[in-house]
């Protein structure tokens, strides 16, 4: 079976038009918060999964796989790729909409049915880890100096403030020049 | 009741399309406004940290040239949504490897051109076809030389 006709792409050529997907009921501003959202999402989520995957590589000759801040960073990492393939999956299927085009609507839906459990894996070992490590985490998190300096750090936030801003304008631009 | 009131209310709305100084090229906004936003956000994801001035520069002109081929791909095409973001996604992930792709393509047509041009000076003309009176005389004078 194709994926011209199969069952998403009969349910998606069958429907009334519509700008977004038939459960945001034409919904704009709703369409437009979840596009924002999840665009803005899928590109945050990379961001940290590879600033951690490349942390963990610069870090491996002097980090042994069970210290604290290794399972502290397995754990950044597993949450990185959870958001990232959950919302990219919800990303690629918001952008995909097209009722005149319904095969590549239903090949977007078949990948975000297949990509969403991969992401409940990663969130669900994320868990497991936090479970099995919470003793030794949490006596050495105990250990001073204890007031952790974040404010001095919000410079490494404007790279992420600037991808929310442009991902409010990409969906935006979506949603009304469309 | 409920289905026709609903399709009713969802009337296809046309895509907004701009025709820019009357150029008379006219295209879809709505793709083409996302293919560039899509550019600027990967490359302040992967790109944009660079430091020195020149760099910045450097990395201001790749992205405008990531921009423009960006939109033009995605007009030329007249793609929609998701592939307009998707290929302007992978342009920017390129990045400055766009201009060896152009160099390459430009020296390989260069080339490629120079080579046909030698081929054609070199080439004669073709003979013109032999009639039966030339081939006649052509096979006595090889008589001749025999004897």
């Amino acid at each position: 079976m194709t994926a011209a006709n199969s069952l998403a792409a009969q349910t998606v050529a069958s429907a009334p038009p519509s700008i977004a997907p038939p459960s945001f009921n034409d919904g704009a501003s709703l369409f437009l918060f979840n596009l924002f959202l999840m665009t803005a999402a899928m590109f945050l989520g990379a961001m940290l999964v590879a600033r951690q995957v490349s942390r963990i590589w610069a870090q491996r000759r002097f980090d042994h796989p069970l210290d604290p801040v290794s399972l502290y960073r397995i754990i950044t990492v597993l949450a990185g790729i959870g958001l990232t393939l959950r919302c990219g999956a919800e990303a690629l299927y918001l952008w995909g909409w097209a009722p005149s085009d319904p095969a590549t609507v239903a090949r977007v839906l078949m990948a975000k049915r297949w990509i969403d459990p991969v992401a409940v894996m990663a969130g669900m070992i994320w868990m497991g880890i936090v479970m099995l490590g919470e003793p030794g985490i949490e006596h050495q998190l105990r250990k001073a100096p204890l007031p952790v300096d974040m404010w001095s750090r919000w410079p490494t936030l404007v790279r992420a403030l600037g991808i929310v801003i442009l991902s409010f304008a990409a969906a935006a631009s979506a949603v009304i020049l469309r | 009741m409920k289905l026709q009131s609903a399709a009713g209310a969802a009337a296809a709305v046309p895509p907004v399309v701009w025709n820019l100084f009357g150029l008379g090229y006219p295209f879809e906004a709505g793709p083409f406004v996302v293919s560039v936003l899509m550019v600027l956000i990967t490359r302040l994801c992967i790109y944009l940290n660079t430091k020195g001035r020149r760099q910045v520069f450097l990395d201001a002109a790749v992205t405008f040239l990531c921009c423009m081929i960006a939109a033009l791909w995605t007009q030329a095409h007249s793609l929609n949504l998701l592939p307009a973001a998707i290929s302007a996604m992978t342009i920017a992930g390129i990045g400055y490897g766009l201009i060896g792709i152009g160099k390459s393509q430009l020296l390989a047509a260069l080339r490629s051109g120079v080579g046909e041009f030698f081929k054609g000076m070199a080439d004669l003309p073709p003979a013109p076809p032999e009639t039966d009176g030339q081939a006649i005389d052509r096979l006595k004078g090889d008589l001749d030389r025999v004897d």
